[in-house]
C-alpha cells in the first residue's frame, strides 16, 4: 500500500489543514450527534473508534483499538480510546487536536465511515464544553519515545492550549486520546456502547476491538480476518450528494479565495461553464466573494441550484463493499449462527447518477437475534458505510425494507421472534440520510428496490441452506424406519417364500437403503 | 385347494423376493378398494371391483408399516393352511401383534389395522378371507325345515327351540341336506327373528329365517347366498326403514364396496325388498311411531342416493321421501297395532300383494 511508505511527518504535512470553524460546532451540536445523554455516549465513542481505525487502515496497519470507560460520577466518565496506529509526531499535537477541521480526512471526500462531521474534534469540543477538564493524549511513534500531551483548546481563538507535554522512553505505537465527559450516560441497549462496539467489530472483521465497561467487564471482538480493505479511492463530493451544511463545511475549510474556484476545485463534474448555469439560477450569489464568507442561505441557494442543473453522473470507483466472503467470516466469528447467508449486490445508482451498493447478511440460530430471557426476537444491525446506525430505526429505509419482506417465503415463520440477524451495510460516498441527524436512509426508490433485492436474495440461499437440512433430517428418519422394520420383513419374507434365508434378505434391504441414501428421492416413492 | 392357496401364498413371497434380490424397491400391487374403483354391473345386479390398483412399496415411508403388515399377515396365513388350523381375525391380530426389535413401536397396535391387511391379501390373490383359514367374527341366526351337515353333525334348523341354528363365521363346508320351504326371509334384528320364530312364522308359511342382527356378517351373506345358489328360493329382506336398514339389504343383494371382490361369492342379486318402507309407514298408520331422522341419517341417504345401485326410481324415490320428510322407523313399530301383527298379518299381506322393492 502507498500510505505505508511515507513517514509519519510526510504524512501528517500532506493531509493536515486548519480553519476556524469552532463556532459552527456549539450551534450544531445537535445535528452532530450530542443530543441527550445516551446519544452523546455513543457519538463520543464513535468518533474516537471511527478515527482509530482510520489512522491504522490509513497506514497498512491491521487495527487493535481499546475502548475503556470509566464511571466517575452521575453523568460523570473518563473514556479513553487507544489505537495502535502510526501515532503522532510531537509538533503536530498541540495542532492537531487544538484546531477544528484539523482532521486528516476532512478535507476529502470519500465514501468514508465519518460523514458526521467533524469527528473526533468534535468530541473534544464536547468535553471541553460539558467539563473545562483538559484532555491527555499518549502517542508515540514508534521510535523509542512515548509523549504525553495534557492540553485544553480556546474555542474563541480556536487556539489549542498545551498544560503540559512529557516524554518517557518506551517501545509502542499508536495514540491514545483520554477525556473527560460530563451529561453522557452509560447504558447497556440497543443504542448503548456494548451494541455499537459489536456492531462495529461485526462490519470490520479485521479489527479487534477491546471494550473495558464501567462495571469492570471485559469484552473483546477478534478480528476474524487477516487482510485490512482496499482503501476507498478518493472522490471529491459530487453537486447532487450534498446539504447545505455540508457546502458551508466543505468552503470553512477551503483555500480558494473566490466561491466559483472554489465550486470547482471542491466537487466532482463541476466545470467552469457548470458554475455559470449554478450562477443564473442562484441569481443573489456573489460567486466572487470568499467561500468562508458564505452563509446559509447562499448554502441553501447553491444546493437548489445543484438539483437543476445537469451533471454527468459520479464514478462508481470509490465504492469498497465489505464482500460477501468476509462478512461470512465476520457472522460466524460474532454470532457463530447454524445458517448463514451473505449478498454483496453489483452496485447502483439513485437520484439519476449516485453510486451506491446494498450488502446483506443473514444469521440464524447460534447467537443470532436478540434473546430475552428465553425468547428470542429478531436483530437487525444498520450499517452505513460500515458505521452502525443505532438510532432512529423506524424512519429508516433498512427497517422499511424489512418489513417489506415475507419472510414465511423463506422459511422464517414468525419473522419478530425468530433467532436471525439481520446486517444491511449500504456503501456510497453520497449516503442519503433522513435528516442531519445522519442515523436513518432516506427511502429512494432504487436503494428500497435494491435493499429488498438483496435481502429477498439473501433468503433464497438461507432457504435453500434449511430446507437442505431438513431434507438431510427427513432422510436420515426414513432410514432409520426402514432399517426397523427390516428384520421382522425379511424373517416374514423367509418363512413366505421359502426361497431365501432372513440373513440373505436382510443384506439385499440393506444394501438398498445405503444406496438410495446417496442416490436422490427414488422416482418409485412418488408412486401412489 | 388347499394346495393352490398355499401356492399362492408362496407365491407372493417368491414375487418379493425376487424384487429384493433384484435390487428393486419390492412392492405388493393392490387393487384399490374404494368408491372409486367400484362398478355396478346392471345385468347382473352386482359390484364389481374395478381395475385400479395400488402399489404398495416397502421403501416408502407411508408404506413401510403397512408393507411390514402385509407380510406378517400372509406368512400367518400361510402356517394356518399349511398346518390345516383356523382363526378368527382376533386371534390372528393377537398372534401378530408384538414389539418391533427393541423399539417401542407395535407390529399392530389395534385389530382394526389388522383387519384391512387381511382384506388386502385377499383381494391381492383373489382367494377369500375363509380359504386363508381366518374367520370373520360371527352374528347370525336361521331357523326352518332345514337339515344340514356340519363337519359330520347333522342339524335339523327345524328342531332348535327358540334359539335358532347359530351361522358359524365358515360355512364352506356346510352341505344342505334337505330344504323344504316356498321362500327364505331375511331380517335385520334379532327381536324379530325372535318374534317369528315364536309365532312359527316359518312354520305357518314355509320358510327358511334368517335373523342378521345388523349388517350381515361373511357367514351369514355366504349362507344366504349358498342357500339360494341350492334352492333358487325366492329372497325376501325386511329391515328397520332407514339408511342403515336399505344398506343392509343392498349389501345382501349386490355385495358390498369393501367385498366388492367377492361379490360373486357373497351377494344374493335376486333378494327383494319387503320393508319397512316409506309407503308402509302411512299404509299402516304408524306415523305416530316414526323417529325424527338425524343428520347423518339425511347425509347417508343422500349419500346413497348417488351409489350406482341404487339408481333406479323405486329406491331414488323411497331414499327421496326419507330425505324429504326427515323420518325413520323401526320394524318394532309394528308393534304398535298389536304384538303379533307383523307375523300375522303385515308380512303375509306384503307377500301376497308382492309388494316389494327392487
Amino acid at each position: 500500500m502507498k500510505e505505508k511508505e511515507l513517514s509519519s511527518e510526510e504524512f501528517f504535512a500532506e493531509k493536515y489543514r486548519e480553519s476556524n470553524i469552532a463556532e459552527f460546532f456549539r450551534r450544531n451540536m445537535h445535528m452532530l450527534g450530542y443530543s441527550g445523554p445516551v446519544r452523546s455516549m455513543t457519538t463520543i465513542i464513535h468518533e474516537f473508534v471511527t478515527n482509530g481505525l482510520d489512522a491504522c487502515e490509513e497506514v497498512g496497519v491491521m487495527p487493535k483499538i481499546i475502548v475503556e470507560v470509566r464511571q466517575l460520577g452521575d453523568r460523570d466518565y473518563v473514556i479513553g480510546v487507544e489505537d495502535n496506529g502510526l501515532g503522532i509526531p510531537e509538533s503536530y499535537i498541540p495542532r492537531l487536536l487544538g484546531t477544528m477541521l484539523a482532521g486528516t480526512k476532512f478535507h476529502r471526500y470519500i465514501q468514508s465511515r465519518g460523514q458526521q462531521g467533524i469527528g473526533a474534534v468534535g468530541a473534544i469540543m464536547y468535553s471541553h464544553i460539558t467539563t473545562g477538564v483538559p484532555i491527555k493524549i499518549i502517542t508515540s511513534t514508534g521510535k523509542g519515545k512515548i509523549t504525553t500531551a495534557v492540553m485544553d483548546i480556546d474555542i474563541k481563538k480556536n487556539k489549542p492550549h498545551i498544560f503540559e507535554m512529557t516524554s518517557v522512553k518506551g517501545k509502542w505505537q499508536g495514540t491514545k486520546i483520554v477525556a473527560r465527559f460530563k451529561d453522557i450516560v452509560y447504558q447497556k441497549g440497543e443504542q448503548g456502547v456494548y451494541e455499537y462496539i459489536r456492531r462495529t467489530a461485526t462490519a470490520n472483521p479485521h479489527a479487534t476491538i477491546t471494550l473495558l465497561e464501567p462495571d469492570g467487564n471485559v469484552v473483546k471482538f477478534k478480528n476474524s480476518v487477516n487482510k485490512l480493505p482496499s482503501r476507498p479511492k478518493e472522490m471529491l463530493p459530487h453537486p447532487r450528494g450534498v446539504s447545505a451544511d455540508d457546502v458551508r463545511l466543505f468552503a470553512l475549510a477551503s483555500e480558494q479565495r473566490k466561491l466559483s474556484t472554489f465550486l470547482e476545485k471542491s466537487f466532482s463534474r463541476i466545470s467552469a461553464q457548470k458554475v455559470k448555469e449554478i450562477a443564473k439560477r442562484a441569481k443573489y450569489v456573489d460567486f466572487s466573494m470568499d467561500p468562508k464568507e458564505l452563509t446559509h442561505q447562499q448554502a441553501e441557494a447553491i444546493v437548489r441550484a445543484f438539483k437543476d442543473v445537469r451533471f454527468i453522473a459520479p464514478s462508481t470507483n470509490g465504492l469498497v463493499p465489505i464482500g460477501e466472503e468476509t462478512i461470512e467470516k465476520s457472522l460466524k466469528e460474532i454470532l457463530k449462527p447454524d445458517f448463514y447467508s451473505v449478498v454483496t449486490r453489483s452496485p447502483a445508482i439513485y437520484r439519476g447518477g449516485i453510486p451506491f451498493q446494498i450488502e446483506v447478511g443473514l444469521a440464524y440460530e447460534g447467537q443470532a437475534g436478540r434473546s430475552k430471557g428465553k425468547d428470542t426476537s429478531s436483530e437487525v444491525m444498520r450499517f452505513a458505510n460500515r458505521v452502525p446506525l443505532v438510532f432512529d430505526a423506524g424512519g429508516c429505509a433498512i427497517t422499511q425494507a424489512i418489513n417489506s419482506i415475507e419472510w414465511r417465503r423463506y422459511h422464517i415463520g414468525d419473522f419478530d421472534n425468530a433467532p436471525i440477524t439481520v446486517t444491511v451495510n449500504i456503501i456510497s460516498s453520497h449516503i442519503p440520510y433522513t435528516s442531519a441527524g445522519k442515523q436513518a436512509i432516506s427511502g429512494e426508490d432504487e436503494i428500497m428496490n435494491e435493499l429488498r433485492f438483496a435481502l429477498m436474495d439473501a433468503g433464497r440461499k438461507l432457504k435453500s441452506h434449511l430446507s437442505g437440512v431438513r431434507r438431510d433430517k427427513l432422510r436420515d428418519e426414513r432410514r432409520a424406519i426402514f432399517e426397523k422394520y427390516i428384520p421382522e420383513v425379511a424373517e416374514s419374507l423367509s418363512k413366505l417364500s421359502g426361497s431365501a434365508t432372513k440373513k440373505e434378505i436382510i443384506k439385499h434391504l440393506e444394501k438398498f437403503v445405503k444406496s438410495r441414501a446417496r442416490a436422490k428421492e427414488d422416482k418409485d416413492d412418488k408412486i401412489d | 385347494m388347499t394346495k393352490s392357496i398355499e401356492n399362492k401364498l408362496t407365491g407372493l413371497g417368491k414375487d418379493l423376493v425376487r424384487q429384493i434380490k433384484d435390487g428393486k424397491n419390492p412392492n405388493v400391487e393392490i387393487p384399490i378398494r374404494s368408491l372409486s374403483n367400484i362398478k355396478f354391473d346392471k345385468k347382473d345386479n352386482l359390484l364389481t371391483l374395478g381395475d385400479q390398483v395400488s402399489k404398495r412399496y416397502f421403501f416408502n415411508v407411508a408404506h413401510a408399516k403397512k408393507f411390514l403388515q402385509t407380510t406378517l399377515v400372509a406368512s400367518f396365513c400361510k402356517e394356518l393352511v399349511k398346518q390345516g388350523i383356523h382363526a378368527s381375525i382376533r386371534e390372528a391380530y393377537y398372534s401378530l401383534k408384538r414389539s418391533i426389535g427393541n423399539t417401542h413401536e407395535n407390529t399392530f397396535d389395534e385389530q382394526s389395522e389388522s383387519d384391512p391387511v387381511i382384506v388386502d391379501l385377499e383381494v391381492t390373490l383373489d382367494i377369500l378371507r375363509e380359504q386363508l383359514h381366518l374367520n370373520a367374527d360371527r352374528s347370525g341366526v336361521a331357523a326352518g325345515n332345514v337339515i344340514i351337515l356340519d363337519r359330520g353333525d347333522t342339524i335339523n334348523w327345524g328342531k332348535l327351540g327358540s334359539g335358532g341354528w347359530s351361522v358359524p363365521s365358515n360355512v364352506e363346508d356346510i352341505a344342505f341336506k334337505k330344504v323344504k320351504a316356498k321362500f327364505i326371509l331375511v331380517v335385520e334384528k334379532n327381536a324379530t327373528f325372535d318374534r317369528l320364530n315364536e309365532d312359527k312364522f316359518w312354520k305357518k308359511h314355509n320358510c327358511v329365517l334368517i335373523g342378521t342382527h345388523g349388517q350381515a356378517a361373511r357367514g351369514t351373506k355366504r349362507l344366504i347366498h349358498n342357500l339360494y345358489e341350492k334352492t333358487k328360493l325366492p329372497v325376501y329382506v325386511f329391515t328397520d326403514a332407514d339408511a342403515y336398514g336399505y344398506y343392509i339389504y343392498s349389501v345382501i343383494k349386490s355385495g358390498s364396496i369393501n367385498l366388492a371382490h367377492a361379490s360373486q361369492e357373497f351377494a344374493t342379486p335376486s333378494a327383494r325388498f319387503i320393508g319397512l318402507t316409506m309407503r308402509d309407514i302411512d299404509h299402516y298408520g304408524l306415523q305416530k311411531y316414526t323417529i325424527r331422522a338425524t343428520d347423518s341419517d339425511i347425509k347417508r341417504a343422500k349419500e346413497m342416493m348417488k351409489y350406482p345401485w341404487f339408481q333406479n326410481k323405486e329406491w331414488q324415490h323411497e331414499l327421496g321421501l326419507m330425505v324429504k320428510k326427515k323420518i325413520k322407523a323401526e320394524q318394532e313399530a309394528l308393534a304398535s297395532r298389536h304384538l303379533k301383527f307383523v307375523s300375522e298379518t303385515y308380512l303375509p299381506e306384503k307377500i301376497r300383494k308382492k309388494d316389494f322393492l327392487p
